[in-house]
């Protein structure tokens, strides 16, 4: 296996392409060792958190034997065998040893060249370059690692082929257009407010609550109960080493642990803060006439492209924090993707955090045709406040009679939760609304998480009208749209409770108007 | 069996909005049912609803009779046997005969023909309309533009009654398939032909 591209594997009837003369290419040489340190970093973590649980020897002869090995193995097989070759039309490929493959993907098919780099890649100049076209589930052609200077030459030829098609213009990034750019304090304030660290800080707070409350505030009967519980937990619980400390400090607690445990939610919150805006790093939104592109990351640079025409659906998402601080995310369902496999990616997501105008702004500019982002909104029906609030208290009623039966003064404990489900439900109907026009539906729902969902009719694959029979009686329905593409926004907009006129009159314009719009698949 | 409505979308019967439901569209068999409740047209369309062939009510009987049957039988056995073996909890062994009993009754003798009067198709020039459900009722337009393939299923029952299932399917995530039961063979199959040609003249 010589390192000659000529002779190792090429096929003796070369394809029917016109240029023969096109080079044959090959992987950089670091790819025979870089994928193997991305591996090993990847398993840091993993590998330190397993060590509490199991001996460190144990963990760390599994990664070498079961990670590192095969991931050098299998680079260096790669290396070895991939070529590649660029000829007008088309990017061909040979992998394979024992078994030989060609592949050869039409350059105008292609949807997007993704370059993506680590840290690591960034201080030796190379990159990963995976390259997907619309009908694909996974990538099309993956080629780690790549040097730098070659996955432009490959973005060049890509885009030089679209511009030969008519509504590409000239590919030289003369009118490139940044939407988005968000600096590193904006990036904190996003990490801050996101449901990461809302979450885990609920969880570590929930952890340190209880162990604070059963000490402390309860009686000694359920001190009792509280204590048999955990002490059948106790058994399967670690005691010993790192993980018996932590079990000991968060569940089994004692008074004097407290600024530890302050310490810990802390350093979480930093921890997830740190990640988040580590991973969103230098993020930029630019579009150049029909070609949107987002590149961000420190230690893990990458690039993705969104052709705006194959957006399906376009969602502005204001959680609870966000909404406090007037922030926003904007995510797209683009036709296309069918199944976003490596999560790192976030495809999905085209804004991570901006403020709500900034949002509104970017989906009037990647939607064509939205001519306003918050228009006037309609109400559904005002009996699908008593319909949520009496679903609501028959789920209280259950928990109460349950609850009540073991513990009479639990009793009271749910009082309160009445008109909380009525106000709850009541707010939730004042925040809901939609929107028609001739371009599109856009939808909102939510109070404390506020989401708005945009679709352009055209995109709309079939509607339907559904009643229950509780919805019959109350003269309402529900209208559900589906969109093609996958659901990173939850499918099409679903609105309920809307009165049965309504909903049919929506229904057949959506119909109509959909059926002469043509879509972009 | 000409079904004038389907084979001529333009309006042959020039009635724009009709306030009552259509009557159905010429049968094979001798006694149409009486007129369904329907929901209110669609006043963008021009054409009336189709029923079903009215054999899909005998089609969904043995249907249900054959789905409830395995059932039936173990629910019978396992009773009898619970009955012999234990002698408590007879009550329970009762109401579960009572309740397989009923509901199987229910779903051979009652159900079917609810489901058919419910049934109607509506082939306009640019959608095609679904809208079907006895206790849940659904209605789905579906632009024809966006309609991948239509595939036709024959079970044994259908093939025995010269039924056919269309399924449609288009390009969603959600529902992306639907499915219309019980039509006539060879209307199923002028319905497949109709929807593969609007396909054809949207891609040219």
């Amino acid at each position: 296996m010589s390192a000659e591209p000529d002779e190792t594997g090429v096929p003796a009837t070369d394809a029917s392409n016109d240029s023969p003369e096109a080079a044959w290419r090959q992987l950089d040489g670091a790819t025979i060792w870089l994928p193997t340190c991305d591996a090993f970093f990847g398993a840091l973590i993993p590998g330190a958190v397993a060590s509490f649980f199991v001996s460190t020897w144990v963990v760390v002869t599994s990664v070498l034997y079961f990670v590192l090995v095969p991931v050098t193995l299998l680079s260096a097989l790669r290396f070895f065998t991939l070529r590649y070759q660029i000829t007008v039309d088309e990017l061909v490929l040979h992998t394979g040893l024992i078994f030989r493959r060609q592949r050869r993907v039409p350059l105008d098919r292609i949807q997007d060249v993704d370059v993506q780099q680590g840290l690591l890649h960034r201080y030796l100049d190379l990159s990963k370059v995976s390259v997907s076209t619309a009908g694909s589930e996974t990538e099309e052609v993956k080629l780690n690692v790549l040097s730098l200077d070659a996955a432009n030459a490959l973005k060049t030829a890509v885009a030089a082929r679209h511009a030969d098609l008519p509504e590409a213009s000239d590919a030289g990034g003369v009118r490139e257009e940044c939407l988005v750019e968000l600096s590193w304090r904006e990036l904190a304030w996003g990490g801050l407010t996101s449901n990461l660290v809302a979450s885990l800080g609920a969880v570590v707070g929930m952890l340190a609550y209880f162990s604070v409350v059963m000490n402390t505030v309860w009686s000694r009967w359920e001190r009792n109960i509280s204590d048999t519980v955990l002490g059948v937990a106790g058994n399967f619980l670690p005691q010993e080493g790192w993980s018996g400390l932590l079990v000991q400090i968060f569940i089994f607690d004692e008074w004097q642990f407290w600024p530890l445990k302050l310490l810990f939610i802390v350093l979480g919150l930093a921890y997830s803060i740190g990640k988040y805006t580590l991973r969103f790093y230098g993020f930029r939104l630019t579009r150049q006439h029909q070609i949107l592109e987002k590149s961000h990351g420190l230690l893990h640079h990458q690039r993705a492209t969104l052709a705006s025409d194959r957006i399906q659906a376009l969602k502005i998402e204001e959680g609870l924090l966000r909404r406090w601080c007037g922030l926003a995310a904007v995510r797209v369902d683009s036709a296309g993707d069918r199944n976003e496999l490596d999560e790192k990616k976030h495809r999905d997501v085209l804004v991570p955090v901006a403020s709500r105008a900034q949002a509104q702004m970017v989906a009037q500019e990647t939607m064509p045709n939205l001519s306003v982002a918050d228009p006037e909104w309609k109400r559904v029906s005002p009996k699908a406040v008593m319909r949520g609030t009496r679903k609501g208290w028959l789920l209280l009623a259950v928990a109460m009679v349950q609850s009540t039966i073991m513990w009479p003064w639990t009793f009271f404990v749910w009082l309160p939760a009445i008109p909380l489900i009525y106000l709850l439900n009541y707010q939730w109907y004042r925040h809901q609304g939609y929107h028609l026009d001739e371009q599109f539906l856009i939808s909102r729902k939510g109070w404390l998480n506020r989401e708005t969902l945009y679709l352009p009719i055209g995109n709309a694959q079939n509607v339907s009208v559904t009643q229950s029979p509780f919805d019959r009686r109350a003269h309402l329905a529900t209208l559900a749209v589906d969109t093609a593409g996958q659901s990173n926004t939850g499918g099409g907009p679903v609105i309920r409770n809307l009165p049965i006129d309504e909903a049919r009159r929506i229904y057949w314009h959506l119909a109509s108007r959909a059926a002469v719009v043509q879509p972009v698949l | 069996m000409q079904q004038t409505d389907v084979t001529e979308p333009e309006g042959v019967n020039p009635e724009p909005v009709t306030p009552a439901p259509a009557t159905p569209a010429p049968e094979v068999t001798a006694t149409p049912p009486e007129s369904p409740a329907h929901d209110p047209p669609n006043p963008h369309v021009a054409q009336p609803p189709q029923l079903l062939d009215p054999r899909a009510v005998t089609l969904w009987r043995w249907e249900a009779a054959l789905a409830c049957a395995l059932p039936c039988l173990g629910l019978v056995i396992g009773g009898t046997l619970l009955w012999v073996l234990t002698p408590v909890w007879k009550i329970a062994i009762v109401a579960g005969w009572s309740a397989g009993l009923i509901f199987s009754l229910a779903s051979v003798f009652w159900w079917p023909r609810r489901a058919y009067q419910r049934w109607s198709y509506t082939l306009a020039e640019t959608t095609l309309e679904l809208s079907y459900g006895v206790v849940w009722r659904v209605s789905v337009l579906i632009p024809l533009s966006r309609i991948q393939h239509v595939d036709r299923h024959r079970n044994p029952f259908e093939r025995r009654l010269g039924l056919a299932t269309l399924v449609v399917h288009t390009a969603g995530t959600r529902d992306a398939s639907h499915r219309i039961p019980g039509l006539t063979a060879s209307i199923a199959d002028e319905l497949r032909d109709q929807l593969a040609a609007t396909n054809n003249v949207r891609v040219s």
